[in-house]
């Protein structure tokens, strides 16, 4: 894919479009196109937050029991591990504008592992759900006496649907990132001369991470 | 911010002292609202707000820090600035205008009983529990507080 052409030596700056003043002008015009799709994106999880609400609101005292199901270490683990995904993914926007390759690979490799290795204990958490009979639909069995099944049923419905989604949003970022990583070794232009392509991925990637900032305590941390 | 080791005019380079500095924060937060968790809340409507309350501030917190610091807000510019305010407005107006139907109670209209929640079912108008298995909690709250 990458042509002898599309490559660069190393350290040559960004080329600057003809429709743009200048680098700065160009720069700030991703960054505002990356976050004008992020605000689809909090629109996106907004409709589902708000849905939660709704039913956390009806059913407080069934939902509070049910989610005493879900187990916090492992939620915990998740965060901390995608807390230091993050932190990953921001040190290669600071190698990609340093210019360091090895370490700008080695840190979105790191990123791809942290996510990789959620997806891992999402899958044991996912699986463990499965076996106790709580994915909502035909087959879905709770035994409780206390909550009555259908609230337990909603609750994992949104549980399903709101990690699900932002299971496929970590899904797609390992692969977005795995590709950048290749590119960069592969010493592409566009990602090796402009640190902007992995700014965009980072902005993506912290997004992923923010929404599970909130799905955490939501509900793995619910209060009565 | 002293954080910036050089810059020139097209972007900021940030010192990573300053990305572990959040980092820390972050997992010092985190590692407060699980143990917020399993802290003794007393079992009544005001236990129950502070529960609510603190677990939100801690997470506004976190997301506030990882917007301004690993997203970069500090250093963007007033356009994007205002794409983000914007989108996170627009998520904070929606549950403004979802103060409506919490406060429903407070003011009983024939009918919203559809979407009452069920741990306040035993006030409403001294009809007979529906559910009856459904266990009651400490919010008790009186159906009208407020005239």
């Amino acid at each position: 894919m990458a042509h002898a052409v599309d490559r660069i030596p190393i350290g040559e700056p960004g080329a600057v479009f003809e429709q743009f003043e200048d680098l700065e002008q160009q720069n700030d015009t991703y960054i505002v196109g990356m976050w004008a799709f992020l605000v689809t994106e909090i629109m996106f999880f907004g409709a589902l937050f708000l849905m939660y609400t709704v039913y956390r609101w009806k059913y407080q005292d069934e939902w509070f029991l049910v989610h005493k199901t879900l187990s916090i270490p492992m939620g915990a683990t998740n965060t901390v591990i995608l807390l230091l995904s993050s932190f990953t993914m921001v040190m290669a926007v600071h190698y990609a504008q340093k210019m360091d390759k090895m370490k700008h690979i080695m840190m979105l490799l790191a990123t791809c592992g942290f996510a990789s290795l959620f997806l891992v204990i999402k899958f044991f958490e996912y699986s463990g759900k499965f076996t106790k009979g709580l994915f909502p639909g035909a087959t879905f069995q709770w035994k409780d006496p206390a909550v009555a099944s259908g609230p337990a049923e909603l609750f994992y419905s949104l549980y399903f649907a709101m990690t699900g989604l932002h299971g496929l949003h970590i899904v797609i970022g390992i692969l977005i990132i795995g590709a950048l990583a290749f590119m960069v070794w592969r010493d592409h232009k566009h990602v090796r001369a402009d640190y902007i392509p992995t700014e965009l991925i980072g902005l993506y990637w912290h997004f992923v991470d923010l929404v599970w900032i909130f799905l955490f305590p939501l509900f793995y941390l619910m209060p009565r | 911010m002293s954080a910036h080791d050089h810059h020139d005019h097209s972007h900021h380079i940030t010192h990573p002292s300053v990305y572990i500095k959040v980092l820390l924060a972050l997992l010092v937060l985190m590692a407060i609202t699980v143990g917020a968790a399993y802290f003794p809340y007393p079992n009544n409507p005001f236990g129950s707000f502070l529960a609510n309350a603190i677990l939100l501030i801690i997470a506004v917190t976190k997301a506030i820090l990882v917007v301004v610091y690993f997203m970069g807000l500090r250093n963007s510019s007033n356009l994007a600035r205002i794409y983000a305010i914007g989108g996170f407005s627009w998520f904070f107006t929606l549950f403004v205008m979802f103060a409506d139907y919490t406060t429903r109670p407070w003011e009983p209209v024939r009918g919203w009983e559809s979407v009452a929640p069920s741990g306040m079912s035993r006030f409403r108008d001294g009809r007979p529990e529906e559910k009856s298995n459904v266990p009651q909690s400490g919010l008790d709250i009186p159906p009208t507080v407020v005239r």
